[in-house]
């Protein structure tokens, strides 16, 4: 089975099985451009602890089939149910969680990136706005007067 | 959350499958939010009340600019509280079927909320403030796609009870008139009933005008006593028609004689993009319809249709053999069966074993 190296933007160098590399686009792609390398490949954009946690999954996930062309279809899209595995591998705190996410879209690995997303919007769910607020520390950024108007417009469209 | 890009937060809230109130609710959030839930907090817009504040309510928002996310509009159509019942309290209290379990105290509110709404009602109908407002609302609206008119309570049987045909024609005539005003073409139209009224002429051309560009057609039931304007001259004018569906409400009967008999049944209808066709004749299974000339309807659309439902139908044994649900899913017929057309019946397997051979191999 063989072999790449990967570097951190911390610079550190983790290797990993090719076919593991592979679940993200971007490194499947860019080693089908250069061939065969025996340096490590840098990935700028993500730390030593984001990528461990990113290889962790693709190493869980390495057998799944790959993503159908109907990737962006209402059912997956819509659908916040989310694997036992992945619930469990997504307990971590919301600095990394975000971290995850931003990786995974990075590195083009649709299905964690979806699975992070899910993760995100199974908090969204059924919160009032403070809460959501609360929950991920967003700013109130309206003024008072815009505030009182997007109450406004809501009771237009209420049902 | 803030130091995702705008895409992602936009993929997790379309992930989050958010419900409409909460859609609402999450343009309070902060301005990011706003700007991203607010084309499908509006994207449907519905009006499910009798009163001035809800047609006030539509009006606003198509003054505002949110009114360009608006694509569909359903109008959920609440009966008509009959005048002659207004002051008749049996009669009102019974309207609730709740008098069974209702206290004195409880009957005494109901009354008054029915008299409320009976205000409510002379106020919008006798100003025609209905009509206005839509004819004001609709036309600014102009990335509307949709228009569904829903009865409200939909679990009634047919005929319907006393005020469901007068609101639903004036809903129907409403939303006619506001989307002649209006200088685009909707693609779907949806209506879960239609009294069977007598349209002139000079009424009919309105009706053309919205219909003529539908790609999306769906009629619940019909009910009274003739529907020749819908078969005549309504369904015959949607030449650009994809999706039918006929009596698809679930309702307990659905009076489609008429146009599945004289018009689809006879092979006259033909509709050159069709791909849908589902008709649900009911459970009265009163509709009847010739197998010959169905046969001939199906085989003049075998090239665009994909996905057909006939359901309820009265019709002969051979043709309920041949249960045309979803296709790929067809039963051959019973070749015992004297089958007058063979050919075009042999026309038809033919058509499905290619299709199921192609989702076969698809799917291998």
């Amino acid at each position: 089975m063989s072999e790449i190296k990967l570097l951190s933007s911390d610079q550190a160098t983790i290797t990993v099985q090719k076919e593991v590399a592979e679940r993200s686009i971007l490194i499947k792609n860019m080693l089908e451009d250069v061939g065969e390398v025996t340096e490590a490949i840098p990935i700028p954009n993500v730390n030593e602890s984001v990528l461990k946690k990113v290889i962790e999954w693709c190493e869980h996930h390495k057998g799944d089939p790959p993503a159908q062309a109907d990737d962006d279809s209402d059912s997956r899209k819509k659908s916040t149910d989310i694997d036992e595995w992945d619930q469990k591998f997504m307990q971590v705190d919301q600095e990394m969680l975000f971290e995850i996410i931003l990786a995974a879209n990075y590195l083009d690995i649709k299905p964690l990136l979806d699975v992070g997303c899910k993760t995100v919007a199974n908090m969204i769910k059924g919160k009032s706005p403070d809460e959501i607020r609360k929950t991920f520390n967003i700013q109130n950024d309206f003024t008072p007067e815009e505030e009182e108007q997007i109450r406004r417009e809501n009771e237009w469209a209420e049902e | 959350m803030e130091s995702l890009p705008v895409e992602l937060v936009e993929r997790i809230l379309s992930l989050a499958n958010l419900s409409h109130a909460e859609n609402l609710s999450c343009r309070l959030v902060c301005r990011g939010f706003c700007s991203i839930v607010s084309p499908t907090a509006f994207s449907r817009v519905r009006i499910s009340k009798l009163a001035r504040d809800a047609f006030d309510g539509i009006v606003n928002l198509s003054q505002s600019q949110l009114a360009s996310y608006v694509v569909e509009f359903e109008y959920k159509v609440i009966r008509f509280i009959s005048s002659k019942d207004i002051h008749d309290v049996d009669s009102l209290i019974q309207l609730s079927d709740e008098s069974d379990t209702l206290s004195i105290q409880d009957m005494a509110n109901s009354l008054v909320e029915h008299h409320k709404n009976h205000l409510h009602q002379v106020d919008v109908l006798g100003t025609f403030y209905d009509i206005i407002s839509l004819s004001k609302a609709l036309p600014a609206f102009t990335n509307l796609k949709s228009v569904t008119i829903s009865t409200f309570d939909g679990s009634f049987e047919l005929p319907p009870p006393l005020g469901v045909a007068e609101a639903t024609t004036r809903a129907f005539w409403a939303v006619i008139k506001a989307l002649n005003s209006c200088a685009y073409q909707i693609e779907s139209f949806s209506v879960d009933s239609v009294s069977k009224l007598s349209i002139p002429p000079s009424k009919l051309a309105q009706i053309h005008e919205i219909f003529e560009g539908l790609t999306h057609l769906s009629i619940g039931s019909v009910y009274g006593q003739r529907s020749y304007n819908f078969q005549e001259d309504i369904l015959a004018r949607t030449p650009q028609l994809q999706t039918l569906r006929l009596g698809s409400d679930g309702r307990g009967s659905c009076e489609w004689q008429d146009i599945l008999r004289d018009r689809i049944g006879t092979g006259h209808l033909y509709w050159p993009h069709l791909k849908v066709l589902e008709m649900d004749g009911g459970v009265s299974g009163r509709v009847t319809i010739q197998q010959k000339g169905l046969v001939r309807f199906l085989t003049s659309h075998q090239n665009t249709l994909t996905d057909l439902s006939i359901k309820r139908l009265k019709t002969f044994p051979v043709l309920r053999k041949l249960v045309l649900r979803e296709l790929g899913e067809f039963v051959v017929a019973d070749r015992g069966c004297k089958w007058i057309e063979e050919e075009q019946l042999l026309e038809w397997e033919n058509l499905v074993r290619k299709k199921q051979g192609q989702t076969s191999s698809a799917s291998a």
